[in-house]
């Protein structure tokens, strides 16, 4: 540690006019003067605001890791277009309300049903019930060989049908081979064939 | 949202809109409602609206065979309930026994065969539609088909228990059985040890 000299100590005392000290001294006491009216200021940040602004700072750059199961607590937020809201919402209703009439194997509550009719010189038949909603065009019958004879095969779910067929879009017939019919209550006597599926 | 829109739908007025003549919707949507005021199913009653639609049945025969629907739900739900006073009638037992009726099948008859623990109702009833259908007398149907489970003619639970008995003589319910079941007469003598 190097000792102040006497003269700089006077003058920083007030005690000497620093104007009359020597020029080698005089450059030692500007800095002196300088140092301590630095020390004199008060600081711009308390060591409060500078120790927490320090916490802060590092938080930022580094956040600390949740502990893993705090993901089934904190809010999710999806951001998803209008357009692929309905598309998800349609693909959702498809496979919900629309039957699986494709499907060749049938579930634990659903049963094969066959479909034959002998309609020589027919065009189209279908077969319209209560299983498709007696929506035409639903289930076509086929004849490959065009031998008159047009079948198809469906699954339905297990229980009681009513259906008919309809041939070249316009003559509603009975199933002459389904062996159960039942009135279908329009008042006219017609008649709609029955179909019981067991699973 | 989007979601629950469709699913309103597909409710009975969106099912019917566009496939039965205009004129008839408010008669038919009035029916729904008694049905649904009622608890009954209405499913019976769209399928016979969208039928009518489909085969062009001028709208007031359209409305009245769905009313002759209504009216066959409420006749089978007090049948249910007569013949199973001790639990709440399902739709689809309603529904069968609405379907049995519409087959001719005697009220009497579904009686007694809900009567007798068969559950779900459906094959019991639609054996003996067929039975009736075929000209055997109705009691002897009902005789039958009452005795018919412990015989394997359709899933219950009565058959579960019989069945497992497999082997060794047929128990004394069974025997008497096989006297009028051909079905159980077929097993007889097709499986060893029966």
């Amino acid at each position: 540690m190097t000792a102040i000299d006497p003269r700089v100590q006077e003058a920083l005392d007030g005690e000497r006019d620093p104007t009359t000290l020597p020029a080698e001294l005089r450059d030692a006491y500007g800095r002196l003067t300088a140092a301590a009216a630095l020390l004199r200021e008060p600081p711009a940040t308390s060591v409060a605001d500078r120790v927490m602004a320090e916490i802060r700072e590092i938080r930022r750059e580094a956040p600390v890791p949740l502990p893993r199961a705090n993901w089934l607590l904190r809010p999710v937020t999806f951001r998803l277009r209008p357009v692929w809201t309905l598309a998800v919402a349609a693909a959702v209703a498809a496979v919900v309300f629309l039957p699986s009439r494709e499907s060749a194997i049938p579930g634990a509550e659903e049963g094969v049903a066959q479909f034959v009719g002998h309609f020589p010189g027919a065009r189209s038949v279908e077969v319209v019930g209560s299983f498709n909603d007696w929506q035409r065009g639903a289930l076509a019958l086929r004849d490959e060989d065009h031998d008159g004879i047009w079948h198809g095969a469906v699954v339905l779910p297990a229980g009681q049908h009513e259906y008919m067929f309809v041939v070249d879009g316009e003559r509603w017939i009975a199933d002459p081979l389904a062996g159960r019919y039942v009135d279908d209550g329009f008042g006219a006597g017609q008649q709609n064939a029955l179909l019981i599926v067991r699973p | 949202m989007t979601l629950l829109l469709l699913l309103l739908l597909q409710g009975p007025h969106a099912r019917l809109e566009g496939r039965v003549p205009g004129a008839a919707l408010p008669g038919l949507d009035s029916l729904i409602a008694q049905a649904v005021a009622e608890s009954l199913p209405t499913e019976p009653l769209v399928q016979k609206a969208l039928e009518g639609g489909a085969k062009g049945i001028p709208v007031p025969r359209l409305v009245n065979g769905v009313r002759h629907g209504l009216v066959q739900l409420r006749d089978a739900r007090a049948i249910v309930s007569r013949a199973t006073p001790a639990r709440a009638s399902l739709d689809g037992d309603v529904a069968a026994v609405a379907a049995a009726l519409a087959r001719g099948l005697d009220p009497g008859l579904i009686e007694r065969l809900l009567s007798a623990d068969s559950e779900p109702p459906g094959p019991v009833l639609h054996a003996a539609a067929d039975l009736v259908a075929h000209r055997f007398p109705a009691d002897s149907a009902a005789e039958l088909l009452r005795t018919a489970p412990a015989c394997s003619m359709w899933p219950s639970r009565r058959r579960t228990s019989c069945s497992g008995r497999g082997g060794g003589r047929p128990p004394r319910r069974w025997r008497a059985c096989g006297r009028c079941c051909p079905t159980f007469r077929w097993r007889h003598h097709r499986t060893p040890g029966l």
